[in-house]
């Protein structure tokens, strides 16, 4: 009876592990199935391997786990103006409609448990293209701003349904490019 | 289409397993086994038959577990080294 | 992780002497109980890479670290090679529980290193 409880609950937990959206909570859920499995070893009369197993995989490897996690959490965007010798900066990201759409890529990341990182420079598109620091690059030359993001990036495709929707008197455009550098043309 | 035909392989295929693995019963009846439950204590001293068994009997696994762990320390420590050895 | 929290600093402080016990022992009473060098030592690891996560200590020196284990494992191959290929163990059966429990030990410590450094040396270029 508790083997058949014990192994159903695994099975549930695994595929809970499998399909939550939140990475961390599928790590919880990773540690809780360890810890279960190690009773189950227990239960088989294993008692080393269930040491080993309630250490290793419920402990370190949680550890690990979340350890990693704490590297993807931070979005590095970066506001790039060629012309700010002409514009003050701060009167761009303050009290504009421009201003407001940079809050608002800051919140939509903390709602995507990602910890914006905004950085205002004066240096070229290219030069910030080369150096690849940066995982969204907004640019604004005069009244036009463009978006550049990696193909890959899933962050992009709602990125460009916000501005559909909400932005649309903005002169925006969303530019991706491809792992080697080349941009993507719109279809 | 495709993720449907995936999911009925794998669920057939899971059936097919359990199945065989129903009717199949494990016994390890080999002549070794049986020493090492009879003798383990007399021979190394120990309480626990694990620990008899890794630390005496199959000692190059300990050995060379031992081995792996520090080989894959070595390489850690050889690609991760951006700022210095610290 | 800036900030740290004073409850679960101080709740790991008062954890670390029942740790370093368990672990121990675990180590301690592997060839008569349930558990051996290896899981001892990963308790012990679990010990450090906690006090990491807490409190964001690095006084912790990798290099040095990564020495001892080294030394520890040429001491793990001599060992066992001389006990059980030179027939010690045959020839006097009292030494028998000793070298266990020294084995034991051995291999807790290298796996309590062995571990510490591979996490270590992870979160710190990680978390840059």
């Amino acid at each position: 009876m508790i083997e058949a409880i014990l192994l159903l609950l695994l099975i549930l937990l695994a595929i809970m592990a499998v399909e939550t959206q939140i990475l961390r909570m599928a790590v919880v859920f990773l540690g809780i199935f360890s810890l279960l499995l190690s009773f189950l070893y227990l239960f088989y009369g294993a008692p080393d391997v269930a040491i080993a197993e309630a250490v290793m995989a419920s402990g370190l490897v949680t550890l690990l786990y979340l350890t990693a996690l704490k590297r993807y959490r931070v979005y590095n965007i970066c506001f790039t103006n060629e012309m700010f010798r002409e514009v003050d900066d701060r009167y761009i990201i303050e009290g504009t409609r421009r201003g407001q759409l940079l809050r608002e890529i800051e919140q939509f990341c903390i709602s995507k448990e990602l910890e914006p990182q905004i950085v205002c420079t004066p240096e070229d598109i290219d030069t910030l293209m080369e150096t690849r620091k940066y995982d969204l690059i907004i640019r604004q030359e005069g009244e036009h701003l463009t978006i550049y993001g990696s193909q890959e990036n899933y962050f992009i495709d709602e990125l460009e349904m916000l501005l559909i929707l909400r932005y649309e008197d903005l002169n925006t455009r969303i530019v991706r490019y491809a792992e080697d550098g080349t941009f993507v043309e719109e279809t | 289409m495709r993720q449907a035909a995936l999911t009925v392989f794998v669920l057939v295929l899971m059936g097919f397993v359990l199945l065989i693995a129903n009717g199949h019963r494990e016994i390890l009846d080999n002549e070794v086994a049986a020493y090492y439950v009879r003798n383990f204590t007399s021979d190394t001293g120990a309480g626990n038959a694990v620990a008899a068994i890794y630390l005496n009997y199959r000692m190059y696994d300990t050995v060379f577990e031992a081995l792996i762990l520090i080989t894959s320390i070595i390489g850690m420590l050889h690609f991760f080294k951006i700022g210095g050895n610290k | 992780m800036t900030r740290e929290s004073s409850i679960v600093s101080t709740i790991t402080g008062l954890l670390y002497p029942f740790i370093i016990v368990f672990g121990v022992y675990i180590i301690l009473n592997g060839h008569d109980t349930p558990g051996g060098g290896f899981q001892g030592g990963a308790i012990l690891a679990v010990l450090f890479i906690g006090r990491y996560i807490v409190s964001h200590t690095d006084d912790f020196s990798i290099h040095q670290a990564h020495n001892v284990e080294k030394a520890l494992l040429a001491v793990l191959i001599l060992v066992p090679t001389l006990f059980v290929f030179g027939a010690i163990g045959r020839r006097y059966p009292q030494f028998n529980e000793a070298y266990l429990v020294f084995m034991n030990v051995l291999i807790g410590f290298k796996v309590a290193l062995g571990l510490t450094i591979v996490v270590f040396r992870y979160a710190f270029y990680e978390d840059r």
